[in-house]
C-alpha cells in the first residue's frame, strides 16, 4: 500500500513540475533591458497627468535604440521628475520585433509602449493601439497635433486617424558616395543614370567594385525602384500602389525596365542578389571598397554612432550623400521617399496608459527626442526642432545638404499592402536575375494589385 | 488503487503535455487554415477552402515541392554514402582517427547562425573566399553566383547541408558497424570476397536499420529545413530556395496571412504522414525479405 501511495505521489509531483515548467517557459525575451525613469520636464507645456502615488513600471519594446541603452546622456534625459515611473525597455532585433509583437499582442500581453513603422505595420497593428487622441490631449494639450509636422501626421494615420505619436523622419531617395574613392579615380558624383553607369564602368575597369546594392533585401530594391519610378512619373506610381492605375501603364513598365538595366548593363555589382544591404554590402562599403551605395538618410547617424565609420573619417576618408540620379533626363533628381522612423504607440491592454503616454511624449517630443535628434538617429518630426549636437565640418555640411532636400518629397517610402509588396519584391528580383521582362513583371504585379484588398 | 488506474496516473503528465503542445496546436492550425486571419486580430473570416485553392494556384508552392524532392534526395543519399565511407575508413584504426572524428562531427554542433555567417562570407560572389581562390588559380569559369544565381543557389544549400550533417551520419554508421561481428568479414575474406563485394553484400545489408533510421531522420530534417535557407538566401533569389518552413514564416510574419501559413502547415503535415507511411511500409517489406 505504501509503495502504491508513494508512486501516486511521484506522479502528482511530476504533473505539477511539468505544469510549472510550461508556465515558466512563457517568459518573454528581449535582448537587453534597462530601467530608467521618465522625464516630465520636457520641452512642451505642463501636462494634466499627475505623478503616480506608488511606483509604476512600464515597458517599451523597440528595435535599434542601442544608443538609448548605452549613451549616458540619453539615460540622463530619462531621469524623472516623476520618481515613481520606471521604464524597462526591450531591445529586440528588427528581424524579430514584429514577430514578438504579434505573439505578445495576440495573447493579450505586450509592452505598455511599443514602436511600429508606418505603412503595412501601422495598418496591421492599429487595432492593438490605444486611441492616441484622448491620451495626447491629456498629456500634451488639445493642440497636440499642431506640434508635429504635417508630413509626420500624415504618415502616422491609419484610415484618417493617428495611430500613435510620430517619432522622427527617415527615408531614402539618396545615394551615399565615398568621395575619397571617387577622387582616387577622378570620378565625379553621378547626377544622371548614365553618370552612374559610367562610374561603375570606370571602377570595374580598375578591378574595383562598382555601385553596389544588396539586392537580397527586398526593402532596398523597393527604395531604388520607387526612386526610379518617382522620377519617371511619381503620381502614377502612387496611384498604382493604391490600385487607381494599372501597373501595365507604359511609364511603370519603363521604370521596371530601367531597374532591370541596372543589372543587365552592369551598373550594379555582379552577384547582387546574393548580398544583403546590412551587413554584406555595407561592411564592404566601410572597408572603402565600394564607391556608391543606395542607403538612405539614416546613414548620417554613422558619424556619431558607428565606430568603424568614425575611424574611417578620422583617417581622412570623406563621404557624402547625393540625390538619386536623374532618370528621365529633365535635369532634376527624383523626390525623396520619406517615412517615419517609428510610430510610438500605447498598448490598449496596458494598465498604466497615462504613465505610458508620459514616456511616449518624452520619446517623441521631449528630452529623449531631442537627444536622439542630436545624435542624428532621425530627422525632425516636431516643428521648430533641429539637431543641436557638436558636429565637424563634413558632418555639418552633409546635414545641411539633407535638411535642404527635405522639402522635396515624392511620397511615402512604405508600401501599405503586404501581398502587393511581395509581388513587387518578387518581380524586382526576377528582373534583376534576368528571369522576367518588364512587361511580364508589370502584368504579374497588376494581377496581385487587382486582387489586393484595400 | 488498482494497477491499471495507477498506470493512467503515470502516463497522465505526458498525455497532458502532448495534448497541450502537440494536439491542440495541430487542431488550431487546421482550423485556422479555413480562415482569413492576420494572426493577431480578434476578427477572423471563415473562407472555407479558399486558402487551399490559393496555395494550389501559387507558383511558389510548386517550387517548394520541387526543392523538397531535390533537396531531400540529394542530401539524404549523399550524407548516407559519405557517412558510411567515413565510418568504414575511421573504423579501420587510422592514425589520429579520434581527431578526424571530432573535426568531421564539429559542424553538427555548430549553430546555424554561425554556419550561415561563415558561408555567406565564403560564398559571396565578388569577395567571397571561394571565388577569390578560384580566380587566383585561373578557374574563373567556376566562380559562380553560389547564392545569387537562381539555378545554383539550391545546390549550394544542399552542399552546406551535407557539410553540416555528414558527421552525424558517420557517427550513426560507426555505431551500426560496431554491432556487426568481425567474424562476418573474416568469413567473407576466407571465401575470397573482395573489399568491394564485402561492402556491397555484407556491410550494406547488415546496416539496414541504420539506413532506415537515417532516411527517416533525413526526411524529417528536410521537411523542417529552415535555418540555413533563411540565413543564407531567405528563400531567394526569386524564391528559388523556398522551403515549406521559410514560406510559412514569410506568410505568417511578413505577409500577415496566418490562414495561408496554416494551410501550408497542414499540407506539410500531410506530406510528413505520407512519407512516414511509405518509409515504414518499405522497411517492413525489406524486413520480411
Amino acid at each position: 500500500m505504501l509503495r502504491k501511495g508513494f508512486k501516486v505521489c511521484i506522479c502528482v509531483m511530476l504533473a505539477i513540475a511539468i505544469m510549472a515548467s510550461i508556465v515558466g517557459c512563457g517568459a518573454s525575451a528581449g535582448s537587453t533591458t534597462t530601467t530608467s525613469a521618465v522625464s516630465s520636464s520636457d520641452t512642451t507645456t505642463a501636462t494634466a497627468t499627475a505623478a503616480p502615488a506608488a511606483p509604476v513600471d512600464i515597458t517599451w519594446q523597440t528595435w535599434g535604440y542601442e544608443h538609448a541603452s548605452m549613451d549616458p546622456a540619453i539615460a540622463d534625459a530619462m531621469a524623472s521628475d516623476f520618481p515613481n515611473v520606471n521604464v524597462k525597455f526591450n531591445l529586440v532585433p528588427y528581424a524579430d520585433h514584429y514577430t514578438k509583437l504579434k505573439v505578445d499582442l495576440a495573447s493579450g500581453a505586450g509592452s505598455d509602449v511599443f514602436d511600429i513603422q508606418d505603412g503595412a505595420p501601422a495598418t496591421q497593428f492599429a487595432e492593438f493601439c490605444e486611441p492616441i487622441g484622448p491620451l495626447a490631449e491629456k498629456a500634451i494639450g488639445a493642440d497636440w497635433q499642431t506640434k508635429f509636422t504635417d508630413y509626420a501626421l500624415k504618415q502616422d494615420a491609419v484610415n484618417g486617424a493617428p495611430v500613435g505619436l510620430p517619432c522622427g523622419i527617415g527615408g531614402n531617395g539618396v545615394l551615399w558616395v565615398n568621395k575619397t574613392l571617387l577622387d582616387k579615380y577622378n570620378v565625379q558624383p553621378p547626377k544622371t543614370l548614365d553618370d552612374l553607369k559610367a562610374l561603375s564602368a570606370t571602377f570595374r575597369k580598375n578591378g574595383q567594385l562598382p555601385f553596389s546594392i544588396g539586392a537580397k533585401d527586398s526593402w532596398i530594391n523597393e527604395d531604388v525602384f520607387q526612386s526610379i519610378a518617382n522620377d519617371i512619373n511619381s503620381s502614377k506610381l502612387y496611384d498604382a500602389l493604391d490600385g487607381k492605375v494599372k501597373w501595365t501603364d507604359p511609364d511603370l513598365i519603363k521604370a521596371l525596365d530601367v531597374w532591370q538595366k541596372l543589372f543587365t548593363d552592369k551598373t550594379a555589382q555582379d552577384g547582387a542578389l546574393g548580398m544583403n544591404m546590412y551587413n554584406d554590402t555595407y561592411d564592404i562599403f566601410l572597408k572603402n571598397m565600394i564607391p556608391v551605395i543606395p542607403v538612405g538618410l539614416w546613414m548620417i547617424n554613422n558619424y556619431t554612432g558607428n565606430d568603424t565609420f568614425k575611424k574611417n573619417v578620422a583617417d581622412g576618408n570623406s563621404y557624402m550623400p547625393i540625390r538619386f540620379p536623374d532618370v528621365n533626363g529633365d535635369g532634376k533628381a527624383p523626390g525623396l521617399l520619406l517615412g517615419l522612423n517609428a510610430i510610438v504607440v500605447v498598448n490598449k491592454n496596458s494598465t498604466h496608459k497615462d504613465e505610458a503616454m508620459l514616456f511616449a511624449k518624452s520619446l517623441t517630443m521631449g528630452k529623449i527626442y531631442q537627444k536622439m535628434l542630436d545624435i542624428l538617429w532621425y530627422l525632425p518630426t516636431v516643428k521648430d526642432t533641429k539637431p543641436q549636437g557638436q558636429y565637424d565640418t563634413e558632418l555639418q555640411s552633409n546635414l545641411d545638404l539633407i535638411t535642404s532636400w527635405l522639402g522635396d518629397v515624392a511620397g511615402s517610402r512604405q508600401i501599405k499592402y503586404p501581398e502587393l509588396q511581395k509581388a513587387i519584391d518578387d518581380q524586382l528580383q526576377a528582373l534583376a536575375a534576368g528571369q522576367s521582362t518588364p512587361q511580364k513583371a508589370a502584368e504579374t504585379i497588376e494581377t496581385a494589385s487587382a486582387a489586393q484588398k484595400r | 488503487m488498482t494497477k491499471s488506474k495507477a498506470a493512467y496516473l503515470y502516463i497522465a503528465p505526458m498525455c497532458l503535455f502532448f495534448l497541450i503542445f502537440t494536439a491542440y496546436p495541430v487542431v488550431f492550425t487546421i482550423q485556422t487554415s479555413f480562415y482569413k486571419w492576420n494572426g493577431m486580430s480578434a476578427n477572423k473570416s471563415f473562407i472555407g477552402l479558399q486558402n487551399y485553392t490559393n496555395v494550389f494556384h501559387d507558383g511558389i508552392f510548386y517550387i517548394i515541392l520541387k526543392n523538397f524532392v531535390i533537396f531531400g534526395l540529394l542530401t539524404i543519399f549523399i550524407q548516407m554514402v559519405f557517412g558510411l565511407i567515413l565510418a568504414v575508413m575511421l573504423k579501420s584504426k587510422l592514425p589520429f582517427s579520434g581527431f578526424y572524428k571530432t573535426v568531421i562531427f564539429m559542424p553538427v554542433v555548430l549553430t546555424p547562425t554561425i554556419i550561415g555567417y561563415i558561408f555567406s562570407r565564403v560564398l559571396e560572389y565578388n569577395l567571397g573566399t571561394l571565388n577569390v581562390f578560384l580566380r587566383a588559380v585561373h578557374l574563373d569559369f567556376l566562380a559562380l553566383g553560389w547564392l545569387s544565381d537562381t539555378k545554383v543557389a539550391i545546390f549550394t544549400l544542399i552542399a552546406v547541408n551535407i557539410w553540416q550533417w555528414t558527421g552525424y551520419s558517420m557517427m550513426m554508421y560507426m555505431a551500426g558497424l560496431s554491432t556487426i561481428p568481425e567474424e562476418m568479414f573474416e568469413a567473407a575474406k576466407i571465401d575470397g570476397a573482395s573489399n568491394f563485394r564485402i561492402f556491397i553484400h555484407v556491410l550494406w545489408p547488415m546496416l539496414k536499420s541504420t539506413h532506415f533510421t537515417l532516411s527517416i531522420l533525413g526526411v524529417i530534417g528536410v521537411l523542417k529545413t529552415f535555418d540555413i535557407p533563411y540565413i543564407l538566401t531567405n528563400g531567394g533569389p526569386v524564391n528559388s530556395t523556398q522551403f515549406f518552413s521559410t514560406y510559412i514564416y514569410q506568410k505568417a510574419f511578413s505577409l500577415y496571412d496566418a490562414g495561408s501559413a496554416s494551410t501550408l502547415a497542414v499540407i506539410l503535415l500531410i506530406l510528413a504522414i505520407i512519407c512516414t507511411i511509405v518509409q515504414n511500409h518499405l522497411y517492413s517489406r525489406a524486413n520480411e525479405v
